[in-house]
């Protein structure tokens, strides 16, 4: 499947619209984390486990999103949009949406 | 006698962690920048766009895919303290600048990154925007300071050629350790 963030799909043309398809997840780091972060705190510099549980969250999110996206027949998805959202303190929420196009090579 | 044996311990530990804040997280920022400025010598080469449309794509090139990437940086000890003294005489917090910014450059770098290692040699449609994961929002009371930027682009290739150009105009340097 195709999934891009801009409103076409260069070298491909779209030729039916699916409609609106989204994905999300909430996640939360576990203790040993946050104590490590505590850690980290004091020092400065990057945090690698939170960003790993990003990039995985996010991932999560679009399977998610394509997840739907196979189920209403499309096989791409144009225009993808990210937001985040604090749940609580040591959880967000991620979520996906775009729009489940079909799109055919242009010859 | 026992209270202020007390206070000495307390204000002992507070400046060992300052020291401890100050001396890491000076290392830390530096290393980091001059690990920034290789790695975007090397990126400067792709060509990237902010814009929606494919600049100049490749006929019959691969097809175009979304990559992300995502950046969790926290402050250390020292800066924060010091923040609190900005923070009741008001002013531009120039430690949490510089923080942003290497969020953002180390974001951004990782994208580049991602979409060189597919085979891609471009991206557009680049969006940076900054995430609540320390839960500032929810639990202002928190005292950990970390900023996490999350980065969305479509990779794909083109035949513009870039011959490498110039380094855009530096920032106003920044005193790192100035808040």
């Amino acid at each position: 499947m195709i999934v891009v963030n801009t409103e076409t799909v260069a070298g491909y043309r779209v030729v039916q619209v699916k409609g609106i398809v989204q994905g999300n997840t909430v996640r939360a780091k576990h203790a040993g984390r946050d104590i490590a972060a505590g850690f980290k705190n004091l020092v400065g510099g990057e945090l690698k486990g939170y960003t790993e549980l990003l990039t995985e969250s996010r991932r999560e999110a679009i399977e998610r999103m394509m997840g739907q996206a196979q189920q209403l027949g499309a096989n791409a998805i144009v225009n993808v949009r990210f937001t985040t959202s604090a749940v609580t303190s040591g959880a967000a929420e991620l979520y996906a949406y775009g729009t489940a196009v079909v799109v055919q090579p242009i010859q | 006698m026992v209270d202020f044996i007390g206070i000495l311990i307390f204000l002992g530990f507070t400046l060992l962690l300052l020291i401890l804040g100050f001396v890491a997280g000076t290392i830390a920022e530096k290393r980091h920048l001059s690990n920034l400025d290789q790695r975007e010598d090397v990126n400067r080469a792709m060509l990237q766009t902010q814009s929606k449309l494919f600049l100049q794509p490749k006929p019959g090139g691969k097809t175009p895919t979304m990559i992300h990437s995502e950046t969790v940086v926290a402050s250390d000890y020292f800066k924060n303290w010091l923040s609190g003294f900005r923070k009741f005489f008001g002013g531009e917090m120039k430690s949490y600048y510089t923080l942003m910014e290497r969020g953002r450059r180390e974001t951004l770098a990782k994208l580049i990154e991602q979409a060189r290692s597919m085979g891609y040699n471009a991206v557009c449609n680049v969006r940076i925007e900054p995430a609540d994961i320390s839960g500032a929002v929810t639990n202002p009371k928190k005292k950990s300071v970390m900023i996490c930027i999350i980065a969305t682009a479509t990779a794909y290739d083109t035949d513009v050629e870039t011959a490498s150009p110039p380094k855009p105009a530096a920032m106003p340097p920044i005193k790192p350790q100035q808040v």
